[in-house]
């Protein structure tokens, strides 16, 4: 059985010289039965699919309905889990008071805002880089609406600061910054 | 040789490797349920197995049933058995799981030879011949408790290594050691009360 060998003492010598015993020749027929029994018996229980499973990984069924359970409990909890976090925020947003959700909602467009003057300004950097590329006429065009929109949104910023919650005026500011940032997109992509 | 002083010399040799190696093909023809190569399998391994049966249980009946339950187990459950595994761990498993929870209590009439009963009944031939010292041992071996005796024959009869005795029973290493020196223990003393006297190496 072993390949490491041992010291073996008196017992264990005399244990293995124990002359071997043969088993009967009826023992055979009486296995040969009880299999052939056995295969009656799973032929007329139709194999189940974890059964099938296992037997094809060679792993005990039992052991692979250990792992479908583990893993069915595992996305039940997952999916409890996330639900419940999922219903937490949208309980957090629907507890809010009026006057908060109004101060979120301008936090967000000023932040919207501050996001496309960012983008403004870069693009106005690469535009002016890239002005010797382009047709004198069209950047004088380009300039002018350029600056028509700008003053645009002069207009809207100082209206906003003394009504800051306007939505017209909110509405407006927005899309002379929308129209500015392709304006200027424009001259970037046509000078490469 | 004189009944009372019965000396055996020691010669250590080399362990036999297993002489039935299996081989992949013939364990997917069993998990196929081809009752062919079930038969192959038990040719090649029927002497051994039953041979370890036998001195488990003492008798020749319980050896058998015990031998057929652990086929029957080997063909329902050799599907599942994972091939990094060492096949003869796997199967000895089995064989002495069988013969672990074969314990029925079976009448003395119903019983076949069994040398349990010769334990309590000393020899009546010289104990100093071969044949009378091994039906000694044997008898003496069938009276240990289950789990020593398994351990005992495992270890000794069959050379397993400890690990290796630990897989089979799912014991701990050192619960096998402990239970294969009281084992000897016994058996040293009994066999001493009988005349037979063996010495030990160190383990």
């Amino acid at each position: 059985m072993t390949a490491q060998f041992k010291e073996p003492d008196d017992l264990e010598r005399m244990a293995r010289d124990l002359p071997p015993r043969e088993a009967p020749e009826s023992l055979w027929p009486r296995i040969e039965q009880s299999l052939r029994e056995e295969q009656r018996h799973a032929a007329e229980r139709p194999e189940g699919l974890i059964e099938r499973i296992a037997r094809a990984f060679h792993v005990p069924a039992v052991t692979l309905a250990l792992y479908a359970v583990i893993l069915l409990v595992g996305a039940g909890m997952s999916w409890y889990l996330l639900r419940e976090y999922t219903q937490r925020g949208e309980t957090v947003v629907a507890s809010q008071s009026s006057d908060d959700m109004m101060r979120d909602a301008q936090s967000d467009i000023e932040q919207a805002m501050f996001y496309y003057e960012r983008a403004i300004g870069k693009l106005t950097v690469l535009a002016e880089r890239n002005e010797g590329k382009l047709d004198p006429q069209f950047v004088a065009l380009q300039k002018d609406k350029i600056a028509l929109l700008r003053s645009s949104i002069d207009e809207c910023k100082a209206a906003l600061a003394k009504n800051g919650t306007h939505p017209e005026v909110q509405h407006y500011l927005l899309l002379a910054y929308n129209d500015l940032q392709s304006t200027l997109q424009q001259m970037v992509n046509r000078a490469n | 040789m004189h009944a009372g002083n019965v000396h055996i010399a020691i010669a250590a040799e080399a362990m036999p490797a297993t002489p039935f190696p299996m081989n992949d093909r013939l364990i997917d023809r069993c998990a196929d349920g081809d009752i062919l190569a079930f038969r192959e399998l038990y040719d090649r391994w029927r002497t051994p197995l039953y041979s370890l049966a036998y001195r488990f249980h003492g008798n020749r009946e319980d050896a058998e049933d015990s031998l057929q339950d652990a086929f029957v187990h080997m063909y329902r459950s050799i599907g599942s058995f994972r091939r990094e595994a060492k096949f003869e761990t796997w199967m000895y498993r089995i064989v002495m799981n069988a013969c672990i929870s074969a314990k029925r209590p079976r009448r003395a009439a119903e019983r076949g030879v069994d040398f349990r009963d010769e334990a309590r009944h000393p020899a009546a031939e010289d104990p100093g011949t071969d044949v009378a010292m091994q039906n000694i041992l044997e008898a003496e071996i069938g009276r240990l408790p289950d789990l020593q005796r398994a351990v005992f024959l495992l270890y000794a009869a069959e050379n397993m290594t400890h690990p290796e005795i630990a897989e089979v029973l799912r014991i701990g290493v050192g619960t096998s050691k402990s239970y294969y020196h009281r084992a000897r223990t016994t058996l040293q003393q009994r066999l001493a009360q009988r005349g037979i006297h063996t010495t030990e190496t160190e383990q």
